[in-house]
């Protein structure tokens, strides 16, 4: 796996220009291809027709980028809002299509009932920019979670994901783990500390 | 280390800025002692923090049927795109 967070968000998308730069679309991958998935799942797509919206958006991302001969024009607009739109018209594009074909778009969501209250937000721009923003926060605590991992390894985030997350006593995380409490204790205060840092980062280059 | 660290050289463990050495000396030492062990448990956390990551690992539980199917639309998408697998990736993480 390449370093996810070797490069900035701008200095990626330059290399997407052009030649084909297989690195720099497969790191692109690693960033939004999740997003894109928890954007459309919220909707209540079904997997198949969430792969379906992200192969879509990437086909598009990649025939606007190799067609390009100047880099991402941040004046006209962010990246993340350009990449919303494309996910959302893929998205509606794939609901078209299913509904055309009759085949099964959506699906019972993660709960377990149909989102289909959520649908009305994917055709409005803005409520769909809003859910979109709120998919966004969450891939960039994902992508500083990956970074950390290649940082501290995967040790030292399963103990702090055991604590945090899981809320497992730290005795329980010591033992399970073959650690002492101490240094469960000491995973914890520093993948927060990491996280915190890495997160601002994001936040200032990437928004 | 035998003797505990004091509160400042226990902050600046988590914060950083300790020599290597000193650091980990400091960490062999709290790994062992019960004392440093609840000290550092009574450190708060930033709770804000804490709820963002928990939101985060929901929605990647929640996803993860369609998240294990990233590996084989890159597969589909590479192929489309460049006519072959990307060399340079490594395994998709979900």
């Amino acid at each position: 796996m390449t370093t996810m967070l070797s490069q900035t968000n701008t200095e990626l998308l330059g290399d997407l220009i052009g030649p084909k730069n297989e690195r720099a679309w497969s790191e692109c991958y690693q960033r939004y291809a999740p997003l894109v998935i928890a954007f459309v799942k919220r909707m209540g797509f079904s997997d198949s027709a969430a792969a379906d919206v992200l192969q879509e958006t990437f086909i598009a991302v990649s025939q606007d980028f190799l067609g390009r001969d100047q880099p991402f024009d941040r004046s006209k607009g962010r990246f993340k809002s350009w990449l919303c739109g494309v996910a959302r018209n893929k998205a509606l594009d794939v609901l078209k299509k299913g509904k055309a074909k009759q085949h099964q778009v959506i699906s019972a969501g993660p709960h377990g009932g149909l989102d289909l209250d959520m649908l009305p937000d994917l055709e409005d721009a803005e409520k769909a920019e809003r859910r979109w923003e709120e998919d966004w926060r969450r891939n960039l605590v994902r992508i500083a979670m990956d970074q950390i991992a290649m940082e501290f390894g995967s040790a030292t985030v399963q103990a702090a994901n055991l604590l945090l997350i899981d809320s497992l006593p730290a005795a329980r995380v010591a033992k399970l783990l073959g650690k002492s409490t101490g240094a469960i204790h000491l995973a914890k205060h520093r993948v927060l500390k990491r996280l915190r840092q890495i997160v601002a980062a994001l936040v200032e280059k990437e928004g | 280390m035998r003797k505990c660290p004091n509160e400042s050289d226990l902050t600046r463990v988590l914060e950083g800025g300790l020599p290597p050495e000193t650091e980990q000396q400091i960490e062999d030492h709290v790994e062992h002692c019960r004392r440093c062990e609840r000290a550092l448990a009574e450190q708060p956390v930033d709770e804000a923090l804490v709820e963002k990551l928990r939101d985060m690992e929901r929605n990647r539980r929640e996803n993860a049927s369609a998240l294990s199917r990233l590996p084989e639309t890159k597969r589909t998408l590479t192929t489309t795109l460049f006519g072959n697998d990307w060399k340079a990736a490594g395994p998709m993480q979900a």
